[in-house]
Order: C-alpha cells, then sequence, then structure tokens
C-alpha cells in the first residue's frame, strides 16, 4: 500500500513538474554521456557493512506511455550547475546597483540554485548555455531600442530592451 | 618575367597595406592602478582600477590581487563606477577582490574608472597590486571578449610619515544628497508565472550605497525589513507591494513603495468588496428578518 502511495505521489510529482525528469545527453567540463542507457543493472551484493538486494538498470531513454502513466526514462540531466549567488563581502560596497544574497522569508523568495535549460535558453544570446556577461553585454548593445529586430532581446515582451530585461537576466545569471 | 615584375611591386604594396591597415586596428584596452597618496604604515590609502579603452566597451570583469598580510581592504567603493549594474557586490577573498558589471552607456575614452578600493597598510615594505583575471567586452552586440593589457603597481609602504608631513586621515567629502532610485518596479517573471520579479538600480554619487532594505505586503501587514543587495530577487506571486529604502554611506535615506495593482485587486480589493457586499446583504436579510419577527409577534 505505501509503495503504491509511494508510485502515485512519485507520478503526481513528475506530472507537477515534468521539467525536473527529462532524457537529454549528460555533460559537464570533465564529462559526457553520449548514450545515456545503462544495462539491466547487478544482482545482489554484499560486504561487511551493507547489502544491496537489487539494483535496476537504465534500459532505455525517451518516453513510454500508456492510458494510465507516462515513463520519461533518462539520466537527470543538470547541465548547469550554477551558483547565482555570491555571499555578500563583510566591506561595504559603495553604490550602483549591485547583486547579493537575499535572505529568505516574507514574500521574497530564496535565491534558486539551478534553473532547466529551457529557461536558460531565454537568455542565452550567444548559445553556450550560460546567462553571464557575454549576454549581458549583447544586451547592453541593444539597450534602450524597441521593435522587432530587437525582439529576441526583450525577455519581458513590453516591446521595448529597457532595465526590466536587464533584471530578469540578472535574475537568471548562471556566471 | 612578368610574374616576377609583378611579385617585385606588388610584394611591397601587400606590406604597405598589411601594416598600415593592421596598425590602424584599435589597441587594446588597459586596466592600471592609480594610487595618489604614498601609503603609510598604519594609514589609509586609495587605489583606483581605471581602464582605457580605444573602443566602445560596455562589460568588464576582473580580479584584483593584493598582498593580504601587508595590506588589509576597509571599503570598496563603486560610486564613482562607469559600471552601473553589477552582477555581485565586490567580493574580498583574502586578497583577491573579484568585480564584474556592465555600462548602460559604452565606455570610450581614459580614465574609466572601474571601481575604488581604500586599503589599510599594516606591514612596511613592499606591496604588489596586481590582476589575476581581467576581461571586457566589445559594446557591438556580439558579446566579443577583448583581452585588456592590466598593468601591476608596486608600492613601497614607508615606515612612517616624512619628517615634517602628518599622515592625518583624509576627512569624508560632505554628503548631503539622498541616494538616487534610479529605477524600481515589480515585475512579473516572463519565464515563470509563479513568481515576481523586484527589480531595482540605485545610484549615489556623494558617498556610495551603503544598504537597501524592503519589506513586503501580501495581506495587509507588512513583512519585517530585509536586506537586498541584488538588483533582482523574486518575489512571491502574491506580493502586491513593497516599500524600498535604501541608504547611502553617509546616512542619507530615500524611501520609495511601488504597488503592484491588479494583484491588490485580486487579492484585498475584489474579496473585500464581495466580503462587504455579503455582510450587507446579511445584515438586510437580518434585519428583514427581525421586521419580520417584530410584525409576526405584534400580529399575535
Amino acid at each position: 500500500m505505501a509503495k503504491r502511495t509511494c508510485i502515485f505521489f512519485l507520478f503526481l510529482v513528475l506530472i507537477r513538474f515534468p521539467f525536473i525528469a527529462f532524457a537529454d545527453q549528460a555533460s559537464s567540463t570533465n564529462f559526457r554521456i553520449e548514450s545515456g542507457v545503462v544495462d539491466a543493472g547487478g544482482e545482489k551484493a554484499t560486504t561487511t557493512s551493507f547489502i544491496l538486494r537489487t539494483s535496476l538498470g537504465q534500459p532505455a531513454t525517451g518516453i513510454s506511455s500508456s492510458t494510465s502513466f507516462i515513463l520519461r526514462g533518462g539520466f537527470l540531466n543538470f547541465p548547469l550547475p550554477v551558483t547565482a549567488t555570491a555571499t555578500p563581502t563583510t566591506t561595504p560596497p559603495g553604490g550602483g546597483g549591485t547583486v547579493g544574497v537575499p535572505p529568505a522569508g516574507g514574500g521574497v523568495l530564496p535565491p534558486v540554485g539551478f534553473y532547466p535549460p529551457s529557461i536558460i535558453k531565454k537568455c542565452d544570446f550567444n548559445d553556450d548555455r550560460r546567462c553571464n556577461l557575454i549576454d549581458f553585454s549583447i544586451l547592453l548593445f541593444f539597450y534602450e531600442q524597441t521593435g522587432a529586430p530587437v525582439a529576441r532581446y526583450d525577455l519581458n515582451s513590453n516591446t521595448r530592451v529597457d532595465f526590466p530585461d536587464i533584471s530578469v537576466l540578472m535574475y537568471y545569471w548562471t556566471g | 618575367m612578368i610574374r616576377n615584375r609583378m611579385a617585385k611591386y606588388l610584394l611591397p604594396v601587400f606590406l604597405f597595406l598589411f601594416f598600415t591597415v593592421g596598425g590602424a586596428s584599435a589597441a587594446p584596452p588597459v586596466i592600471y592602478f592609480a594610487v595618489a597618496e604614498p601609503p603609510v604604515l598604519g594609514s589609509e590609502f586609495t587605489a583606483k582600477i581605471l581602464i582605457d579603452a580605444d573602443e566602445p566597451l560596455n562589460a568588464y570583469r576582473f580580479v584584483l590581487r593584493y598582498p593580504s598580510q601587508t595590506l588589509a581592504v576597509t571599503r570598496i567603493d563603486n560610486s564613482r563606477s562607469i559600471v552601473d549594474v553589477s552582477p555581485a557586490v565586490p567580493m574580498d577573498d583574502n586578497g583577491r577582490i573579484s568585480f564584474s558589471g556592465g555600462s548602460l552607456a559604452p565606455f570610450k575614452g581614459t580614465g574609466g574608472e572601474l571601481l575604488s578600493v581604500r586599503f589599510k597598510a599594516e606591514r612596511a615594505g613592499e606591496a604588489e597590486l596586481g590582476f589575476d583575471e581581467a576581461a571586457a567586452y566589445a559594446a557591438d552586440g556580439k558579446g566579443t571578449e577583448v583581452i585588456p593589457q592590466v598593468q601591476t603597481i608596486l608600492l613601497r609602504i614607508a615606515q612612517a610619515a616624512p619628517t615634517g608631513i602628518e599622515s592625518a586621515p583624509v576627512p569624508p567629502a560632505v554628503d548631503d544628497a539622498p541616494p538616487e532610485i534610479r529605477s524600481l518596479a515589480i515585475l512579473s517573471d516572463p519565464f515563470n508565472p509563479e513568481q515576481k520579479i523586484l527589480s531595482f538600480l540605485v545610484a549615489d554619487p556623494g558617498s556610495g550605497i551603503q544598504t537597501t532594505r524592503a519589506r513586503t505586503r501580501t495581506w495587509a501587514s507588512w513583512s519585517d525589513w530585509q536586506t537586498m543587495e541584488t538588483a533582482s530577487v523574486a518575489l512571491s506571486s502574491a506580493v502586491w507591494a513593497v516599500e524600498f529604502t535604501v541608504v547611502d554611506n553617509s546616512g542619507n535615506t530615500t524611501k520609495r513603495t511601488v504597488y503592484d495593482w491588479p494583484t491588490f485587486a485580486k487579492r484585498i480589493a475584489i474579496p473585500a468588496i464581495l466580503a462587504a457586499i455579503v455582510i450587507i446583504l446579511a445584515a438586510l436579510v437580518m434585519n428583514k428578518a427581525r421586521k419580520l419577527r417584530a410584525a409576526y409577534n405584534r400580529s399575535k
């Protein structure tokens, strides 16, 4: 009964947050998984300190579905381990708009550690899978411009590249 | 024969074009230090990080290196910086200060101040200020990285002030002007409808920003004040008002409140109006019932 409840809950979570379970190539600065498939896994294994009763493999990637479930098979791929925030220095900074870590609580939400690639793509103007100083430089070039030619950089779709667009880029900053 | 003659004339032309056209391209920007006061043991001095650029630039980053055994950072000031917006506060990490940011208007020229760092000389001797990393980006809409030339500076920290010259601390300039809130808005997050983004841009050319704080309203009461060291922070989608205050290093304060009226209407006004209608209707019904009961009692 408990297992069924867990599975049901897992399905609910996956349906509610589909972006956390998608199959894709996995890569980082020091590895790349071209094919997100491993074999059927091992059998029972024991040592003096543990027993591994069974293990599952990842026999296929992709989406399987029936009338009652959808299985999104593959590795969880987090290509951008982002530190979107930084610890403020103890030295009091001077002026200017600056960014640090807001404390959680009240109506202010805590910073998010990473964002799905579909979001990063929107503020990644040079296609390096990051929202960083390069994208900021590109956005600044089109600052205060209007119209269809700069629609790509008008992140909040108010027909103008202005400070709110900078704020959006800053919020999704990956460094 | 003709080919030899062509080569004879074309080669100098090619070399001329190669060197003249190549030589006419913009020189790389230069990032360097400027230290006005000679450092003396126990006293403070300011090192400005400046940039010279032949071509327009709009974003910069660098990591400054200083000997933390000899020098202590007492203040980092970007109040006069050509950088308007920074993704991170200048970080002082035991001998390294990281800074990055961008200019809303591209910078081209000489002596553009990126940052100003106030040091205290804690040991006599030599102290080298340099850069571990530095980069700038051309204002060309392509994010072209330009590798700047960086110059180090070797400081000689004297044991004591030269005879006859007092090493008095420089009195701070009087700053009566309150800090500016150049932009403050509650934005809908275009990528995540379940939250909003508080966007702000503040500046204080006089003494620099000391702190920015905000409190929010999701219902009728205000939340606690929270320090906002970010140019954009996420807000709950239920927030309908933000009171924002900014304080400069001279203690001057500017306060402003922004509202998200559609959220106010949805969360406060419409439910309040509906509740009022329900209360009025209930009162009317009760009043009518009371009258009917009274009439019934009288008829009885």
